[in-house]
């Protein structure tokens, strides 16, 4: 699947070679939504923590209402882990996205403001990078662990594009990435599930370059 | 030919064994032909000038050849000799007291730039001539008091209120200058106090003056003394500042009039000598105990004169002595001449021996009959090979060494065969004696504790080496304070652990006066008070802050038993000028009771105590009740009397008519006790408490207040005896032997080392109730013994239901490794080890594997700790022994290997841990804390059998060389081997081994991965969780 969307991505802008690109960079803040992580009876809230997130995009306007793009974000998004008033404390961890993202415009291209809706998927890595210690709290539930993993991520979101002058355009967006739980670098212990999937709720402010 | 410097040394011993004639002595000694009666150090000339007194002139000595060269001459004979802070004047006074003469005094300057000199006629005899850091010399002659102005030759007069006499000449042979001037000069470091012992023109040699002079001003502090002995010898030394200064055999403040005394002065004006090293903060002193001994310089501290070193003299020094700017020379006036003393190789090349033990222990036990060795280390302060010579006293059985000479460093082993000592059952003390030819010191003798105490014996012995006097509890802080008399400390004790309290990187020490002798802390428990029976006051110390306070000042004496009630201090005084105002019976009393005005800092006898005469012996004691509210008085006649708080005044006292001496306290309001007198509040004696078990030593009440307690001495090297009293038929019971016996005044007076202070009072406190109220501390033979609370409650038959290793409680242990010994009444009470090497009893009990006896590390009535011996297998009997009796053997299988971890670790609130440690977070590996490739980890385990070299059984591994598995151990995580880099003993610990193993890299992922060590074919596994990457 990530094969696939990447490679559609791609061709997506290949075919959009002749048209009106577009190189910009994004940034911006990120909720996730906690997980729940339980043992036996008893619950935990794990996940990764409200950050900000960083980025480049690159992309075309293939049509006059349909585009695609290519973007990399970097988010600062620590691990969390909580149940009731126990805190583990906080696991530096970051997380890598590339996506290839087909845009829909609800105006055309010519026009000043242009809501769109965006779609896609790619890849996520996910790397904690905190310092592991024995005696974690609430290690019977998680383990907040030093290591990286990959992760398959699908995004949606949607936004508006505003031309601020002949090739700079101005961008704000919500999207929001689902991926599977990472389940490497949180680490359910022996007997704890954790389950679902992770949204990653972004909201971001881009800048570009058109031409 | 090349000769080795050990033969040499070898050489000097046998020299040496002729007498002390040719045994190494410090310095040099210069022959003067003539008498010298006071030096001035030139040393931009290099010069030393000397007066010659009876050969009437001022020899010059050159510092770097020690030649003498050409003399300067004076027309009469020089008394003394000063240089100006130029060097341009070199002015002599002349002492010419014969009774016929006209002239009997004068002085001579010399200008030694020029070349010339000029006499100055004065009617009296000079004492003293000294210049400080001004351009006039302060001239003291025995009418007048002068400043003379070397350019000039003027004379001013400074009010004179005293005067001062030297002897009249001619004098029979023998006689010398520090007889007949009787003076001597001291200057401050920076030159602006000049501080001059002479003697007070009466006749009576124990009037002496102090004059102190502060360059610039126009007069002459006077300080009149009358001292026992007379105030020799006649020398004086000044500090830095001129704030202390050391006049005879007293060291003086300019606040305080007797900070300390050299303790046995002999008071000869001749014999002796000091001089003040103000840049290593110390004094060198020399005052000969007799007139008859080889010389020996002490170096003593300079606020209580606490003896640091002793060194051999080949000359007794006699008066003044001067220090070098740069203190590495001391010159002093010595009975043959002046000797040369090299005082800054003390801090280094030196040749001086000494062990760095105090005390060594040896302890034997109902388990232990077998041989006991330990080490000490005899070393050359002054990092040399110097030869050593190590004597017992003759007849001394059951102790062997290694060697008995040697050369510096050495580790002599010292074997104890405890069967020769156990009909002791206590502790004998035997003193090793250190000799050596070509070391300048005396080294201080070790002194050898062997304990063989029995079964039937309780307490913990805890070794606190030196001559410890008193012990007080303090539950305020929970500190236990205990007087050492011959470091004129207090030591500060933690009073759970009763390992010494730490001040940073040193233990917390208060500094006294010199020879302390008694404790008290005031009503409020915030100070401490010492009284020291060679100063002139009572050491005050902030307990909170732990440091001293202003001290209490006894003009009239020296304080030695301090009492303290609520609104009332008291002491008792070794009084050397009774006040007039105390009489008795119409006449002065010769030694009064004192008052403490803790305010003011003062004390003072008041003229009666109530309607009884205030005369009170130096050796009574003084004790306040538990409650404060009453006051015992308690003398060697068998006199007692009381104070009461609430009257303010001295309310009963009375006579028993026996002697008495030993324990002495109150038990409540209402009982007191003295020696074995169990008094009323009348002080009637309405009890003898049984002398079968001894002389009484300590006595003490017990944490309910309804109980005594008290303890006995029948024998030094013997048991001691500690047992209750019931305060209601006021009869001993539940008496019970205590490891060694507790100290009495008789223990405790040994003969006198050098100008080392001892003042052993006849009644002894030597029992406290633990700050935490959980043990009761006794002063002991070697120091303390710890008795539990309830020492005498029944104590079962030992029964032995298991053993297991330590690591993670399975039932194979191995040679080496640590093990828990499982069952019931295996201990009369709980008990932790802190002394190494371990003991093989604890809390009463001792356990032997095969007839060895184990190292215990804790015990309690289910569970004992212990190493097991190394090269023991296979099954063996093992016994644990307590005083309830002997536990049927039980089987121990010990295998050859028995590797298995430790499951001690801690993190966060998580506990019980295996001790596997990634070294890159140094955490325990757990669930998040798991393993990753290229991890080194360390194995922290016990079992791993035997070593290469063999570790030490019972005490900790060495550092170097480290101890290596002798059979080396395999360790896999899931299918990989692990490379191990080390597997050994860990460094500073006892049966814990350690095995290092890298981790590589392609190891797989894995919640639970076992990671097993493997030895012999015996193994052990644990699981672990692996992340990769």
């Amino acid at each position: 699947m990530l094969k696939k969307l990447v490679l559609s991505g791609l061709l997506a802008a290949g075919v959009a070679c002749a048209q009106e690109w577009e190189v910009g960079a994004i940034g911006g803040y990120g909720y996730a939504p906690h997980l729940t992580v339980s043992k036996g009876s008893a619950k935990a809230e794990t996940g990764i923590g409200t950050g900000g997130v960083v980025g480049v995009f690159a992309g075309d306007d293939m049509y006059r209402f349909w585009s695609g793009e290519l973007r990399y974000l970097y988010r600062f998004d620590d691990l969390k882990l909580s149940s009731g008033s126990v805190k583990a404390p906080t696991f530096s961890a970051h997380t890598h996205i590339l996506t290839a993202d087909f845009l829909g415009h609800f105006r055309p291209k010519e026009s000043r403001f242009r809501p769109f809706i965006a779609f896609g998927g790619g890849a996520k890595i996910m790397v904690g990078s905190g310092i592991e210690s024995a005696g974690q709290p609430l290690g019977n539930f998680v383990g907040l662990t030093a290591t990286h993993e990959i992760l398959p991520v699908a995004d949606i979101g949607g936004g508006i594009k505003i031309n601020l002058h002949k090739n700079l355009r101005l961008r704000v967006e919500m999207r929001d990435y689902i991926s599977p739980v990472p389940n490497k670098v949180l680490a359910p212990a022996p007997g704890a599930s954790l389950g679902g999937v992770l949204n990653d709720i972004q909201g971001m402010v881009g800048l570009s370059l058109t031409w | 030919m090349k000769v080795s410097k050990r033969v040499i040394l070898a050489l000097l011993a046998l020299f040496c064994i002729g007498g002390t004639a040719f045994c190494a002595t410090f310095g040099n000694s210069v022959p003067i032909r003539g008498t010298v009666s006071d030096l001035a150090l030139d040393e931009g000339r290099g010069r030393l000038y000397i007066a010659n007194f009876s050969a009437g002139r001022i020899e010059i000595m050159d510092t770097a050849s020690r030649a003498l060269q050409t003399p300067l001459l004076t027309p009469l004979p020089p008394s003394a000799v000063s240089l100006s802070p130029d060097g341009v004047y070199l002015v002599a006074g002349e002492y010419n007291n014969f009774g016929a003469s006209t002239a009997k005094g004068g002085l001579t300057i010399f200008n030694l730039s020029a070349g010339t000199k000029q006499e100055v006629a004065i009617n009296d005899p000079v004492l003293a001539v000294a210049f400080g850091a001004g351009s006039q010399a302060l001239v003291i002659t025995t009418q007048q008091f002068l400043l003379a102005d070397p350019s000039t030759g003027t004379t001013t007069p400074l009010p004179a209120p005293v005067a001062l006499e030297g002897k009249p000449l001619p004098v029979p042979f023998s006689t010398f200058p520090p007889n007949i001037i009787q003076a001597s000069t001291g200057v401050s470091g920076d030159g602006q106090t000049i501080v001059i012992l002479a003697q007070i023109a009466n006749g009576d040699p124990k009037n002496a003056a102090v004059l102190i002079y502060r360059v610039g001003q126009l007069q002459v502090g006077v300080l009149g003394i009358i001292s026992t002995p007379p105030l020799g010898p006649r020398s004086v030394s000044v500090n830095q500042d001129g704030s202390s200064f050391m006049a005879g055999w007293t060291l003086m403040s300019q606040d305080i009039f007797g900070l300390a005394d050299v303790p046995y002065a002999n008071g000869d004006f001749r014999l002796g000598g000091h001089v003040w090293d103000n840049i290593r903060n110390q004094i060198y002193v020399d005052v000969p105990v007799t007139a008859t001994e080889a010389p020996v310089l002490h170096v003593m501290d300079t606020d209580n004169l606490t003896v640091r070193q002793r060194i051999q003299l080949p000359q007794t020094m006699s008066g003044r002595a001067l220090m070098s700017s740069d203190g590495n020379t001391a010159y002093a006036a010595s009975e043959g001449g002046v000797l040369v003393l090299p005082i800054g190789t003390l801090d280094g090349s030196a040749p001086r021996v000494t062990a760095l033990q105090e005390d060594v222990v040896f302890l034997g036990d109902a388990c232990n009959r077998q041989i006991i060795s330990k080490l000490v280390n005899i070393v050359d302060q002054g990092g040399g090979h110097v030869d050593f010579k190590l004597s017992l006293p003759n007849g001394t059985k059951g102790v062997q060494l290694s060697q008995t000479s040697g050369v510096t460093p050495a580790s002599v082993r010292i074997d104890v065969d405890p069967t020769l000592f156990q009909n002791a059952k206590g502790s004998t003390t035997i003193p090793l004696t250190i000799t050596s030819a070509a070391a300048i010191n005396i080294p201080f003798p070790v002194r050898l504790v062997i304990n063989t105490r029995d079964l039937n014996q309780t307490g913990k012995l805890i070794n606190v080496p030196g001559k410890i006097v008193d012990i007080l509890a303090d539950p305020v802080r929970n500190y236990v304070y205990l007087l050492r008399q011959d470091k004129n400390v207090v030591l500060v004790y933690d009073g759970s652990t009763l390992k010494p309290l730490m001040c940073g990187q040193q233990q917390c020490q208060l500094r006294t006066g010199n020879t302390p002798v008694s404790m008290a802390m005031t009503d409020d428990q915030q100070f401490l008070i010492v009284g020291n029976d060679r100063s002139h006051l009572a050491s005050v110390f902030n307990l909170d802050a732990l440091q001293a306070d202003v001290p209490i000042v006894f003009e009239d004496g020296y304080p030695r038993s301090i009492g303290v009630a609520h609104g009332g201090i008291w002491a008792t005084v070794r009084v050397v000028s009774p006040p007039a105002d105390v009489t008795c019976q119409g006449g002065v009393s010769n030694n009064p009771l004192y008052r403490v005005d803790f305010d003011n800092r003062t004390a003072s006898a008041p003229p009666a105590l109530g309607v009884y005469c205030n005369q009170v012996p130096a050796d009574s004691a003084l004790a306040g009740t538990p409650f404060k509210n009453y006051m015992l008085l308690a003398m060697t006649d068998g006199t007692a009397a009381m104070w009461d708080a609430g009257s303010d005044t001295w309310v009963v006292s009375r006579t028993d008519g026996t002697a008495a001496s030993g324990a002495f306290g109150a038990f409540g309001d209402d009982q007191f006790l003295v020696d074995n007198k169990v008094l009323d509040p009348s002080l009637y004696a309405v009890a003898t408490l049984e002398s079968a078990s001894g002389h009484s030593s300590g006595m003490g009440v017990w944490i309910d207040r309804n109980t005594g307690l008290r303890t006995t001495n029948a024998s030094d090297s013997g048991p001691g005896t500690i047992e209750r009293v019931n305060l209601n038929t006021l009869e001993t019971y539940s008496a019970r032997l205590t490891a060694e016996a507790p100290v009495l005044a008789s223990t405790l007076t040994t003969p006198p080392i050098g100008q080392i202070g001892e003042t052993i009072l006849p009644f002894t406190r030597t029992l406290a109730m633990a700050p935490d109220g959980q043990s009761i501390l006794l002063l002991t033979q070697s120091g303390l013994t710890q008795v539990a609370i309830l020492f005498d409650a029944p104590t079962p038959v030992p029964m032995v239901s298991g053993l297991v290793n330590a690591a993670d409680g399975g039932t194979d242990v191995a040679p080496g490794g640590l093990a828990l010994v499982h069952g019931s009444g295996l201990a009369s009470r709980s008990e932790t080890a802190f002394t190494l090497p371990l003991p093989s009893t604890l809390g009463d009990a001792c356990v032997t594997v095969g007839d060895i006896a184990l190292p215990l590390f804790r015990v309690s009535a289910t569970e004992i700790l212990a190493q097991l011996p190394f090269g023991l297998s296979g099954d063996v009997p093992l016994v644990v022994r307590t005083p309830g009796g002997v536990s049927d053997p039980f089987t121990a299988h010990i295998q050859t290997f028995a590797p298995a971890i430790f499951h001690t670790g801690q993190a966060g609130d998580q506990t019980g841990l295996a001790t596997v440690v990634r070294q890159k977070n140094d955490d325990f590996v757990d669930f998040t804390n798991p393993i990753h490739p290229n991890d080194v980890l360390s194995i922290y385990l016990t079992g791993l059998s035997q070593t290469s070299p063999p570790a030490p059984f019972g005490d900790v591994a060495p550092a170097d060389p480290l101890s290596v598995t002798a059979t080396p151990p395999t360790v896999t995580l899931g299918n990989s081997t692990l490379p191990v880099l080390f597997s050994g003993l860990v460094p500073g610990e006892i049966g814990v081994y350690i095995i290092n193993v890298s981790v590589p890299h392609g190891v797989p992922s894995a919640v639970q991965t076992p990671l097993t060590v493997k030895q012999g074919g015996f193994s052990t596994t644990l699981q672990v969780r692996v992340v990769n990457p």
